[in-house]
């Protein structure tokens, strides 16, 4: 339905970046998605997701996340911990790519806390993985956007991040 | 504000066929997309899926596939699907006899400097008595060309039904 999906922020990385933060959720919408697309590094790492307070990193042990991380060639594993301070969506090489979906829930809540859920596919160069699963920042406090940073101190050199709210 | 969509492209449907082709439904317009899957079988499986690229030819050679996906039985526990190096995806998206719906998305099919990927969820219902599969899928067509369309199949039996229709997240 025309309409029904809000851009809302957008960065398409051309040149080599530390990371991305997308902001702008707040009460216009209930529910938000992210979508990142085409993402590559400048060498082997990991990318990694938090969420945003005031266009600020939450880098809190609050993350709690659970998931199935999928994978082409050997049998799928379970990942599931309390009080992470991010998700993390597996190493890729430089000849790898992620591509993604996450919705994103309560985040403007001050009075409860904020889940996502995501599906992530990735190449990381060999192989093809991917998780699904979610995540709760176990912190009542508004949230307004998510950032994506790499493990190690390298770059994301490519890639489309875009966040929506679904309109109501 | 910018203002984005979930876009219609087209949409494309078959009666009692074992294939149905949705053909020119990736473009330059989008870089992402969602696939939306309807259908209805006597046999019960999984779909076959095979990109279409600018050629017009269905991919069904050249160990380019590779998919995982998770059974989700409701009665059966749960079953890991994969394979690396194959000539389609299984599993993005089931055949059902009470139906099954497949919500798809694919990244980067047109970007012919990038593979094409895909992530779907399904739910579906094997038969009358309390058989419910759900799916969670993730796939890579590890070939970096241009992909414009979708075959899907039915390996076993026909479809009674299918409906297909493909959106671009703009």
């Amino acid at each position: 339905m025309a309409g029904s999906l809000i851009k809302i922020d957008e960065e398409i990385v051309t040149s080599a970046v530390a990371s991305v933060t997308l902001t702008g959720i707040n009460s216009t919408y209930d529910v938000y998605m992210v979508r990142f697309s085409d993402v590559t590094l400048n060498a082997t790492d990991s990318l990694q997701l938090q969420f945003t307070t005031s266009g600020t990193p939450d880098t809190s042990a609050n993350y709690d996340l659970a998931l199935k991380f999928f994978k082409a060639n050997t049998t799928f594993t379970n990942e599931a911990a309390p009080n992470l301070t991010q998700a993390d969506f597996s190493s890729i090489t430089t000849s790898g790519f992620y591509n993604g979906v996450i919705y994103c829930f309560n985040f403007n809540n001050a009075s409860e806390y904020s889940f996502i859920t995501f599906e992530e596919v990735h190449f990381d160069g060999t192989n093809t993985e991917g998780k699904q699963g979610g995540m709760v920042h176990t912190v009542a406090q508004v949230c307004d956007g998510v950032h994506f940073k790499l493990n190690g101190a390298n770059n994301i050199s490519s890639g489309q991040f875009v966040l929506y709210g679904l309109n109501k | 504000m910018a203002v984005g969509n979930l876009e219609f492209i087209k949409s494309a449907s078959g009666t009692t066929v074992s294939s149905l082709s949705v053909t020119d439904c990736f473009s330059a317009d989008y870089d992402v997309y969602q696939v939306v899957i309807d259908n209805d079988n006597a046999g019960n499986n999984d779909l076959y899926i095979r990109v279409i690229n600018n050629s017009g030819t269905v991919i069904s050679t050249g160990s380019k596939y590779d998919y995982a996906n998770l059974e989700l039985n409701a009665s059966t526990g749960f079953t890991q699907n994969k394979n690396a190096g194959f000539n389609e995806f299984r599993g993005i998206g089931y055949q059902a006899l009470e139906g099954a719906g497949t919500i798809a998305t694919f990244y980067n099919p047109y970007v012919s400097s990038s593979y094409t990927f895909a992530t779907s969820q399904t739910a579906s219902m094997y038969t009358t008595s309390s058989y419910f599969r759900g799916g969670k899928s993730i796939g890579v067509y590890k070939n970096a060309d241009t992909i414009t369309g979708l075959e899907i199949n039915a390996p076993s039996s026909n479809f009674s039904y299918i409906n297909v229709s493909v959106y671009g997240v703009k």
